[in-house]
């Protein structure tokens, strides 16, 4: 129930009880007013998904179907859904209409016809061209539908084309040409900031705001480290490559407050951590005093994601460098239990004194 | 109807994307209808694309597109994008076609191509290693061969997920009869059609599954 909702029904009560008058439960009515134009959050992921399914739809009908058509026949229904979201969204767009629960849908819509229109032109002519020119032909045609639908879907699934591009076009191994390649997938993905920057400021809600910032933190953190790592074609190195990134994305958590991020960018580091025990011994003294850094972090927060997080690896590095030793079985497997315990432990005591604070 | 920034935005995304895919469908279909028709012999290899579904592969084969020029300046291995190649018909052949030459740009009035690449290579293959010759004495050898070109050209027929296997089967059964079709026009190539026999491989596959 919405907080307005639950007021709502609180005055009433009071109201019947006599505890206010009629004017005060008026004057508290309209002090909290329900905006009845909000649509629930369950309706956009719903008009979303509906969209999705659309558009796999349509893809899947002319895929199936289409070869009898001509070849003109064919690039004029590739084009038109992308016409149609176009037309739709300029039409929302001059009525003044904000509502996302028609914003999402039409930009995961717009989104995914144009990424089809372009390959089934492209498979309709032959176009013998790479995979990479059709990921960028296709990523700077989607743009523009990232910025003016203001489409969560659509803003998380667009920094996964330069992550495409770039994965396509490099070869693996070190060469000047792949770190250029990679410098520009990176400012490929930072087009797709003004998008999030007016996700952000639009005070989005909360499932929207969570789902938003998991998928975007996961693409700068995530998706940033992948390209480097592809670029320099290490191995090692990449830990330090997605430690890097993680603290970028935990800075930018920090400077500009921004929700969800610092558990992304935590997890994207405590995961780069877990290869540790098999490389050489500095990282896996950094991924030490990182697991312990979250712990702490973590406890002294009363934030169980983090301390879980943190005790995770930490059980991690510590069992697989035990489980290589030459140690008896039933020690190791005491020990595992053990682990396990204190796991279970450490999240009731944190549970219990975050209630107790609560209080 | 108000015109707001967001609806300009909007108003100019929209008319990109459709200038852009629509120069894409112009750009080829002018070449599939006005080109030069142009064959060449082919063979098959393996087939799927992530974003464009299935296709046939094929290359068009090396005494096609294998030609022997002046490439001493070129290094080894070397690939070109920026040149142009020459095709010329086979005599007696039905009307399959051959690359006769290479230059940076066309040189007369004949059918002239930008390829998807030209490189150079040593005019001995890889497959000629003797069993008992080194790596280094092959390599000696190859040298001394000398050079020649070889051209590559769009190898890609996207088709039809139910027909697919059946043209493929088609075209590796039947490899020795499967002609590339090209449109050429204005130094731009387009791969229109393989054919078996001289019918197009969609046409025969569905025959062959009747």
């Amino acid at each position: 129930m919405k907080k307005e909702e639950w007021l709502r029904g609180e005055i009433a009560k009071w109201r019947s009880d006599g505890a206010v008058d009629a004017a005060t439960a008026d004057a508290l009515l309209a002090r909290y007013p329900v905006d009845e134009s909000r649509i629930g959050w369950g309706a956009i992921v719903a008009g979303a998904f509906g969209a999705l399914l659309i558009g796999l739809g349509i893809i899947a009908i002319f895929a199936a179907n289409w070869d009898f058509l001509g070849r003109g026949i064919r690039a004029v229904v590739s084009v038109a859904p992308v016409a149609a979201c176009g037309t739709v969204a300029l039409v929302a767009k001059s009525k003044g209409w904000k509502s996302m629960a028609l914003w999402e849908p039409i930009g995961i819509l717009w989104f995914i016809s144009v990424v089809a229109a372009s390959c089934l032109v492209a498979q309709t002519y032959q176009v013998g061209g790479s995979v990479p020119g059709l990921v960028l032909f296709v990523a700077a045609l989607t743009l523009p539908v990232v910025w003016t639908t203001h489409s969560v879907g659509a803003m998380i699934a667009w920094p996964v084309l330069p992550i495409i591009w770039a994965f396509s076009s490099m070869e693996g191994r070190w060469h000047a040409k792949e770190a250029t390649i990679a410098s520009e997938a990176l400012l490929m993905m930072a087009a797709s900031l003004p998008a999030y920057v007016a996700f952000i400021r639009r005070n989005p809600p909360r499932a929207s705001l969570v789902i938003g910032q998991i998928g975007s933190g996961l693409a700068y953190a995530f998706g940033a480290g992948l390209v480097v790592c592809r670029c320099f074609a290490m191995s090692d190195g990449c830990v330090l490559v997605f430690w890097i990134c993680a603290a970028a994305v935990l800075g930018a958590a920090k400077l500009w407050k921004l929700p969800v991020w610092t558990e992304i960018a935590v997890s994207v580091a405590i995961c780069a951590g877990f290869p540790t025990p098999f490389l050489d011994f500095g990282f896996y003294a950094l991924a030490l005093v990182l697991a312990i850094a979250v712990a702490v972090w973590g406890i002294m927060r009363m934030r169980i994601f983090l301390t879980n997080m943190g005790l995770v690896l930490l059980s991690w590095l510590i069992l697989a460098k035990f489980f290589e030793s030459s140690v008896n079985f039933t020690i190791k497997g005491l020990v595992l239990i053990a682990f396990g315990i204190l796991l279970a432990v450490l999240n009731v005591v944190l549970v219990r004194a975050k209630k107790r604070r609560a209080k | 109807m108000k015109f707001n920034k967001g609806f300009v935005v909007a108003a100019v995304a929209l008319a990109v994307q459709i200038a852009a895919i629509g120069f894409l469908v112009w750009r080829y279909e002018r070449i599939v209808l006005n080109g030069t028709e142009v064959r060449l012999q082919c063979q098959a290899y393996d087939p799927y694309d992530p974003l464009r579904g299935r296709y046939l592969n094929m290359t068009v084969r090396k005494d096609c597109t294998n030609i022997l020029f002046d490439v001493s300046e070129w290094n080894e291995y070397d690939h070109r994008n920026d040149v142009f190649v020459k095709f010329a018909e086979i005599p007696g052949s039905n009307g399959l076609c051959r690359v006769e030459a290479v230059a940076k740009e066309p040189m007369d009035s004949g059918v002239w191509a930008k390829p998807k690449w030209v490189r150079m290579e040593y005019l001995l293959e890889y497959n000629e290693k003797g069993k008992d010759e080194s790596y280094d004495d092959f390599y000696a050898r190859r040298k001394k061969s000398g050079r020649k070109a070889v051209a590559s050209f769009p190898d890609q027929l996207f088709v039809n997920e139910k027909i697919a296997p059946g043209a493929e089967k088609l075209l590796r059964e039947r490899m020795t009869s499967a002609v590339a079709v090209y449109r050429v026009l204005d130094g731009e190539i387009v791969l229109t059609d393989i054919e078996i026999d001289g019918k197009p491989i969609l046409t025969a596959a569905r025959e062959n599954k009747k």
